[in-house]
């Protein structure tokens, strides 16, 4: 009978949710009881004492946002003896830089504490995340003798580079470099075909050419004469200090737009033709990463970029090329003087995080004198004054007398707006950058250029200065 | 007995977590771009939100950087999809037929379908590699020169364009080889008995025949080749400058980059309509190229 039937069906159903209820609830109690062993946040109790504990925060876990960058490369594997030394667990995230800022911007914006500490560019970002109060002041910890080591001594980093991070009397980040944009250069190539370290911007042009003669003529046309930033927008950064070379500027005293300046003219034609007829065919879609791995492959002859990428050029296990490599300033200008920019990249904590506290330990940590110092021996621009005076930096394998007197050279004479002056860095960044790339491609100069301050003046007008 | 009050309102109570799933995750986010598409917003407080009414869709129309993104949209779905059908139709008729291994062959060809589009991309880019990819390198084989490839300007819509046509390729395969096999064989039978060749039977027969399906396939891929992101992303990112920036490139930009969020959304809204227009227009069209 059918309703028999159902009843039998019924039975099994029931029998199917009783099963289903039980291993819901043992599960339940599985988990229950695994977090009631879990260990409670073992904030050891030594909040009392009024020294610096390096335990005083063990147990937490703080979040840590990485750009894919040679700091990061050194830091990473360090990274599990803060963990041994501070009881803080540390879950790095670490992303190529285009996604590292999207990621970053997404997170803070939404006021979220799931990044405690990250990395930061000041001329970039300081203004902006300022403004939104997304950076913690660091003042306070600072300050404090239980919460920071007697070792760290901020007063260590360069006045020049640490001021940056401040905004009305507040320190914001901790500089973790500085850089500045140098020539790298085939020593082996240059002897070769008896060529000088070109000092001017006329001797590059005249250098770049004559590489691309000898190489084609010794059948190594393969290797381009010289590599620099073609893509937007990174290829501001570079281009900025052929923009001052000439005389040019972001803004004209005025306030207006300066890009369209006979200078920026000048000076972006001189980059263009540089790089459409000496450089890699496809250049405009090439930055750091791309012609880094160009040169320590042995497929450039000269590189234009910063002199953190030492870190990659003399690394043996990143290049080919370790020992062929001369560094030197940026050539002059046509004024006879050199015009080069400085950047600088800081550690900063989440004002939303749940650890600040922690995030500062491991900040102070990351940036001591002993990791600055293996920073700079790695290859790596240290902000601190100590590191690059230590005898043990002066006697390592990492030292190079050249790569140091070119950076020291111009970190003397650097202007530090190598980013344009406005809120929204990003957008005039691309408002100059989408010019650079047309005229590499080879369109006028002139109307690139137009087309810039049209961009430029509406990211003002949007956003501010 | 009397039915619970479950039973008595079973119509409703049944869809219900399925009616609260769509409101939340596809009727809400809608909503919100609809509102900031007529706002000035950014991330965060900075700028503070303001109401700017149709001052963003007034913007787009004027934005020579619009146009551009609209124009590769086009150009990327005019390459990519009817190479797709046509290809797609003739591997179709390649695998509608016993072989040996036929489940095996079949399953192969399907296959870069099922990859994930950004690792197509990253192995694509790097095949496109101008210095060290494989591509060039088979150019000089044969001695042709050097291409550049999805990095000059000219070639980079082409350049993904290819990638989309070997990764979707297989999916126009799929829903006409299922057409083909449900297609009678009697009337070929009949008409290769009036004396009618390969060529009539293929245009006479079987694309009347199976044209629905080879309809909704080109509608379908439409859709989504205007809404391409990943593949251009990955290999290009829009570039150089903007020669492979397609609408949707051009509002994650706008957003993520340039923190125009009200922008964004509004050429988000304009991409929508776009899509939603062009995919309408394909039905009617079709429809009274039937009757």
């Amino acid at each position: 009978m059918p309703s028999n039937q159902f009843t039998e069906e019924s039975k099994v159903a029931k029998k199917i949710i009783l099963i289903v209820a039980l291993s819901v609830l043992l599960i339940g109690a599985v988990f229950a009881n695994g977090q009631k062993e879990s260990p409670k946040s073992t904030q050891s109790s030594t909040t009392s004492t009024s020294g610096f504990n390096w335990q005083a925060y063990s147990g937490q876990t703080i979040r840590v946002m990485l750009d894919s960058h040679p700091w990061q490369k050194f830091i990473q594997p360090l990274v599990p003896k803060f963990e041994q030394k501070s009881g803080v667990k540390v879950q790095l995230q670490v992303y190529p830089e285009d996604q590292f800022r999207q990621k970053l911007l997404v997170d803070l914006s939404a006021g979220s504490s799931a990044v405690d500490s990250f990395m930061f560019m000041p001329a970039q970002d300081l203004s902006l995340y300022g403004k939104n109060g997304w950076l913690a002041p660091l003042g306070s910890y600072m300050n404090s003798k239980s919460e920071t080591s007697s070792s760290f001594d901020y007063n260590d980093f360069f006045k020049g580079v640490r001021v940056r991070y401040d905004v009305g009397g507040k320190t914001y980040g901790i500089p973790l470099h500085v850089e500045t944009f140098i020539l790298f250069y085939r020593t082996d190539l240059f002897k070769k075909y008896g060529l000088k370290v070109p000092e001017t911007m006329a001797q590059l042009a005249s250098v770049a050419k004559a590489l691309k003669q000898d190489l084609a003529s010794s059948g190594q046309s393969n290797v381009f004469p010289i590599v620099m930033r073609g893509k937007t927008p990174d290829a501001t950064s570079s281009m900025v200090n052929f923009l001052f070379s000439w005389g040019g500027s972001w803004f004209n005293s005025n306030g207006s737009c300066g890009l369209d300046s006979t200078a920026s003219q000048k000076a972006l034609a001189f980059y263009a033709n540089l790089l459409r007829n000496y450089g890699p065919p496809d250049a405009t879609s090439d930055s750091w990463q791309a012609n880094t791995q160009l040169f320590a492959q042995g497929q450039a002859a000269m590189m234009y970029d910063s002199n953190v990428f030492k870190a990659i050029v003399s690394n043996p296990q990143s290049s080919k090329v370790v020992g062929k490599v001369g560094y030197a300033a940026l050539p002059a200008g046509p004024d006879g003087n050199r015009h080069p920019t400085v950047l600088t990249w800081g550690l900063g904590i989440n004002s939303a995080s749940q650890h600040k506290a922690a995030a500062w330990y491991f900040v102070q940590w990351a940036l001591s004198k002993q990791n600055q110092l293996g920073y700079l021996e790695a290859g790596g621009p240290s902000a601190r004054s100590s590191a690059w005076q230590s005898s043990q930096f002066l006697n390592s394998s990492g030292y190079s007398k050249p790569w140091v007197e070119a950076s020291n050279l111009q970190y003397r004479i650097a202007k530090g707006d190598w980013d344009p002056p406005v809120v929204n860095v990003q957008a005039g960044r691309n408002a100059y950058g989408l010019s650079i790339v047309s005229a590499i491609e080879g369109k006028n100069v002139n109307t690139a250029l137009v087309a810039a301050c049209t961009r430029m003046d509406k990211v003002v007008k949007e956003f501010g200065k | 007995m009397r039915g619970s009050w479950i039973d008595r309102n079973l119509s409703w109570v049944f869809p219900l977590p399925a009616v609260a799933a769509v409101l939340l995750l596809v009727l809400g986010p809608i909503l919100t771009n609809l509102i900031f598409s007529v706002q000035n917003r950014s991330w965060g407080t900075f700028p503070p939100p303001s109401f700017a009414g149709l001052g963003n869709y007034v913007s787009v129309f004027t934005d020579s950087r619009f146009w551009n993104s609209v124009l590769n949209m086009a150009y990327f779905t005019a390459i990519a999809v009817p190479t797709e059908t046509v290809l797609g139709f003739a591997v179709a008729l390649l695998l509608n037929r016993d072989f040996y291994l036929k489940g095996v062959i079949r399953s192969l060809v399907l296959l870069p379908m099922i990859a994930t589009p950004v690792a197509v991309g990253l192995i694509w880019s790097l095949m496109m590699n101008p210095e060290l990819g494989i591509l060039n390198y088979l150019l000089q084989v044969v001695h042709l020169p050097r291409s550049l490839w999805a990095t000059s300007s000219k070639l980079a819509i082409p350049s993904v364009a290819l990638v989309d046509i070997w990764e979707w390729t297989p999916f126009m395969t799929l829903i006409i080889l299922a057409a083909l096999q449900s297609l009678r064989t009697d009337q070929l039978e009949a008409a290769t008995i009036d004396g009618a060749n390969a060529w009539q039977r293929l245009f006479k027969i079987i694309v009347p025949v199976i044209r629905p399906a080879i309809v909704i396939a080109v509608v379908l891929r439409t859709i989504d080749a205007l809404k391409t992101f990943d593949i251009i992303y990955v290999i290009t990112q829009g570039g150089p400058g903007t020669a492979s920036e397609t609408l949707n490139l051009y509002a994650f930009k706008s957003s993520f980059l340039y923190l125009r969020i009200g922008y964004a959304s509004s050429l988000l809204v304009v991409l929508a309509l776009i899509v939603v227009g062009v995919a309408a227009f394909l039905n009617i069209w079709t429809r009274g190229a039937k009757s």
